[in-house]
């Protein structure tokens, strides 16, 4: 039994016993059912399991000390119970076996209590095979106080491997392959783990040393991407190899004109657009043609066509870009923009960006791919810089995985314009904090990159 | 349950020593692994996970150490330790495949080989590690945002003006569950489409903007691999791609005995879609490969598949039978025969002559080979030859030819001889194919004579005259003229029996 599949049955099970105790009386037959249904499941999992845990952890959701990851599949029913377990202020739940039915039904009851009378109940009720843990006051702000060595550990490991790879492409050197591969591994391990934590760190941008950070930038967001669909481990460890060789191809064309501030001319413009058939001659040089290499190349070709079947390099009108290169065209573009360069000095705000990319969905990206990509960041990704109507400035640094227009942000200047270093408030709690409108870090002479290392 | 540990231990460190010595599918091996699996699975279902940090040279479970091994090729934990492993946990649900995989990735002797990559790309659903990168003090710098002066406010103004969207759209990401429903059947597509093509094609549309040496060879590699996995539709597509670069050589490293030996497990593979492809396949060799191939040919085991093959050497060839024809001094016969055949299908202008020493081969099957050869090759004149040939399927192959090509000067001979007593003495098979033959060239008087035979057991008597009336009869329905069929037609309605059903037979097989 695979344990991840059994914890996401398991949480599809939940949902229509929660919404059916709060419609129906408790011996009505549809309660009755859902919580037959679930009972069995759960049964069933205690012949390989002595006991099933959920436990929710910094708006993740761990069964039995698997993480049950977002996926567009599924979504809804593990945004619910994190929403439930949030609102209840519970830390775990635990079911023993021999769990009855009677029991599933009567905590799903008082589960839809409000958050006192909830502690009430489980403190004075005797459920003998369920045992729940309250979050202790502490523990909450030790939420936001992450250990992210770990992350940072894999993010800079991964951006001296991007470095060397391209600068020993650069300088004709010999490519260090097994060191890639690693770092690829890494990075779907952080995806796995901590999504969150480690798309923070992709608004740490490079001017001078565009390509490296973006690079990886688009390779992490796009296993980001890629997980929320529901790619498997394999398929990520691909996808996250093409979308750290998408750019590949540009170590083939001088640095003078990939760092040009002014606007490139026809013949130059020609040129920068021979990266994507470079990129297919760079991945075959140093990688050869194994599996992941054989999708890096079609990404690096494919990354600049369009849904709609515009784009370079030319192509057949029958010819689609493969999913792959959906998911990097969208990642590609959303960090480019986000991203000061020569020739873009101010770059687009996050939300700004996603907004270009939703408002081009079926033109330049495919729609469902814009959509999930939108929930994954949110309405205002982290790194954005958001005016407060209390008048400080709060910096997002973490998405809300159920209110995605809503997210966790900490206020980093004051009414006064001083920098400060400030709560951490989740916007979607009860707070008098609304956002008035997102700004430019710049401004008040933030680099917002700073606050997540 | 310090016991049960211990003996988890006990049972890991013998398997991977066994695993070691033995290797997987050994009995030894097995004797140590199929408990210590047991005792495991016991362990997870009562306890959900089974977890061991590692360190330099020993595994700690529940911060007790429960191994310890300082010899770094005999030690289980430095072996996962020097490839970054830090932590390693077997969850409840573990399979024994998954276990005994792990216990062969980590016992691989290779200095070169990585754990943690052999780990990941196992893809455990019941094994979960913790890799670290190396300890190495990596730069936490943030890179400097350079300041600009710039109006932001504006600036931002500007680039949604650029954009032209609207900045205060309700942006609602839901997915419907058709949409849903559409993205996962795009992720099943995506999983099951092959690789191959895709890059095959990638590369393709690259030469058609620049000829790159590296793309080439790219090719080349992807070929060599589908040939050696025997993927011939993936190969015939490459030397599609590639057959537009005159320079580039791409079948000649396959052009050589080892490899054209090997297509031998292709010839009957029971789909006929592969060997359909590898003939297609076959179709970029050059002329310097028939030889080669034809030495394949025996082991073909179905005809038609042989003659196929036969066709592929032969459009290999062109106009030129060089090839084949040193062949034609094959004491083989199975290689003369394909060697003949395959001259029959080219045709080339001295087909006759070159047969000529065949004529009295003394194999028939060579002799049959030669008839069907010169049929291929319209050479009537030298089938002739054949029709007195000893071997009774011999003259009937030399006959049946003769009745499709034209070649009148048999036709008094063969009048003639059904007119003789030995005529009755030859076989069915001979006499309906020389009444074949008349059918096909006779004239008015043929039907003449054919009536005779109907109806007036002329030339013969009474033995086997009922076979003769037969073989007229069809004879006249094969001539098909409108004197012909009245003859049957009357026949048909005589009151001898044996006429009436010759009749009724012939016409019932008469051409539409």
């Amino acid at each position: 039994m695979n344990i991840y599949l059994a914890g996401k049955t398991l949480v599809g099970l939940f949902y229509p016993l929660f919404k059916a105790v709060q419609v129906y009386d408790i011996n009505n037959n549809v309660v009755v059912n859902a919580a037959q249904k679930f009972t069995d499941y759960a049964a069933n999992l205690f012949s390989t399991m002595s006991s099933i845990e959920f436990v929710r952890y910094r708006d993740y959701i761990f069964f039995n000390k698997q993480r049950l990851r977002y996926e567009v599949d599924g979504y809804a029913n593990l945004q619910f119970l994190n929403n439930l377990l949030k609102t209840q202020r519970i830390k775990s739940i635990t079911l023993n076996r021999r769990l009855t039915q009677r029991e599933v039904i009567d905590f799903a009851c008082i589960l839809k209590e409000d958050l006192a009378l909830f502690h009430k109940e489980v403190s004075t009720r005797k459920f003998e095979h369920i045992a729940v843990e309250i979050l202790k006051p502490d523990e909450e702000q030790d939420e936001f106080i992450e250990d992210r060595k770990a992350l940072k550990q894999t993010y800079f490991k991964a951006l001296k491997v991007t470095r060397n790879l391209m600068q020993n492409l650069w300088t004709g050197r010999q490519v260090d392959v097994k060191s890639s591969r690693r770092v690829i591994y890494g990075l779907v391990d952080s995806i796995s783990h901590d999504e969150f934590g480690i798309l923070a760190l992709t608004t740490i941008k490079n001017f001078d040393e565009y390509t490296f950070n973006h690079s990886l930038n688009v390779s992490i967001l796009s296993l980001a991407l890629g997980q929320r669909i529901g790619l498997d481990r394999k398929n990520l460890a691909r996808l996250g190899s093409a979308g750290l060789l998408h750019d590949i191809g540009k170590v083939e064309i001088s640095k003078e004109l990939i760092n040009k501030i002014q606007k490139l001319s026809d013949t130059e413009w020609k040129t920068m657009k021979l990266h994507s058939n470079f990129g297919v001659r760079e991945i075959l040089k140093t990688r050869g043609l194994d599996e992941t290499s054989m999708v890096a190349i079609t990404v690096a070709y494919q990354h600049h066509w369009n849904y709609d079947g515009t784009g370079y390099p030319l192509r057949e009108k029958a010819d689609e870009p493969t999913l792959f290169s959906r998911i990097v065209r969208i990642c590609d573009s959303y960090d480019a923009m986000t991203t000061a360069r020569g020739y873009q000095p101010v770059p687009y705000l996050p939300h700004f960006a996603l907004r270009v990319i939703w408002s081009n969905q079926n033109r330049l990206f495919d729609p469902i791919l814009a959509k999930v990509f939108t929930q994954l960041l949110g309405i205002y990704p982290v790194g954005s810089c958001l005016e407060l109507t209390t008048g400080e400035i709060g910096l997002v640094m973490r998405q809300n995985p159920s209110t995605i227009d809503l997210p966790m942000i900490k206020v980093i200047v004051d009414k006064n314009n001083n920098r400060i270093d400030g709560p951490i408030v989740d916007l979607a709690s009860d707070t008098e904090m609304k956002i008035r409108r997102p700004t430019y870090p710049q401004i008040y002479g933030i680099n917002a990159a700073a606050y997540f290392l | 349950m310090k016991d049960e540990i211990d003996q988890i231990i006990l049972g890991f460190t013998k398997s991977f020593k066994a695993m070691q010595m033995y290797g997987m599918s050994h009995s030894s091996f097995l004797h140590f692994f199929e408990p210590f699996y047991q005792i495991l699975s016991n362990f997870l279902k009562e306890h959900n996970e089974f977890s061991l940090e590692v360190e330099k040279f020993g595994l700690i479970h529940n911060d007790r150490i429960v191994y310890e091994e300082e010899e770094m090729d005999m030690s289980i934990a430095f072996r996962l330790f020097k490839d970054g492993i830090r932590s390693i946990a077997f969850l409840s649900g573990l399979t024994s495949d998954e276990l005994l995989l792990f216990i062969d990735v980590i016992s691989r002797p290779a200095r070169e080989w990585d754990i943690a990559l052999g780990l990941w790309e196992c893809n455990f659903a019941h094994i979960t590690f913790y890799v670290i990168e190396t300890d190495e003090v990596l730069d936490y710098q943030v890179p400097e945002v350079p300041a600009i002066d710039v109006d932001y406010d504006e600036k931002l103004k500007q680039l949604i003006l650029k954009e032209k969207i609207d900045i205060d759209a309700v942006i609602i990401p839901e997915l419907n569950p058709q949409e849903i429903e559409n993205l996962k059947s795009n992720i099943t597509d995506e999983e099951r489409a092959a690789l191959l093509p895709i890059v095959i094609k990638t590369l393709g549309d690259y030469l058609q903007t620049e000829c790159s040496q590296e793309i080439i060879d790219g090719l080349i590699e992807i070929l060599q691999t589908c040939v050696n996995v025997q993927d011939f539709r993936n190969a015939r597509r490459i030397c599609y791609k590639l057959k537009d670069y005159p320079d580039v050589n791409f079948i000649e490293r396959f052009e050589n005995e080892t490899t054209i030996m090997s297509f031998r497990e292709v010839l009957n593979v029971p789909q006929d879609e592969i060997f359909n492809e590898f003939l297609a396949f076959l179709g970029f060799f050059g002329k310097r490969s028939i030889p080669l191939i034809i030495q394949i040919m025996p082991f073909v085991e179905r005809s038609d598949r042989l003659n196929a093959l036969r066709h592929r050497i032969a459009h290999i060839a062109g106009n030129d039978v060089t090839p084949m024809i040193e062949f034609l001094e094959s004491k083989d016969p199975d290689l003369l025969v394909n060697a003949i055949h395959m001259i029959g299908i080219v045709k080339p202008a001295n087909t006759d002559k070159l047969f000529e020493p065949f004529v009295y081969h003394k194999d028939e099957n060579v002799r049959m080979a030669t008839v069907d050869a010169l049929a291929a090759a319209d050479q009537p004149a030298a089938i002739v030859k054949f029709v007195t040939d000893p071997a009774v399927e011999v003259r009937v192959r030399a006959l049946c030819a003769l009745g499709r090509q034209k070649c009148p000067e048999m036709y008094p001979v063969l009048l003639d001889r059904i007119k003789q007593n030995s005529f009755l003495a030859l076989d069915f098979s001979e006499q309906r194919e020389v009444f074949n033959y008349l059918a096909a060239h006779g004239d008015r008087d043929l039907v003449r004579v054919m009536r005779d035979i109907l109806y007036k057991r002329k030339w013969f008597g009474a033995k086997k005259y009922r076979v003769m009336r037969r073989l007229a009869a069809s004879t006249l329905s094969h001539i098909n003229t409108a004197q012909a069929l009245d003859i049957l037609e009357k026949g048909r309605r005589k009151r001898n029996r044996d006429i009436a059903y010759a009749c009724e037979a012939a016409l019932k097989e008469r051409p539409s």
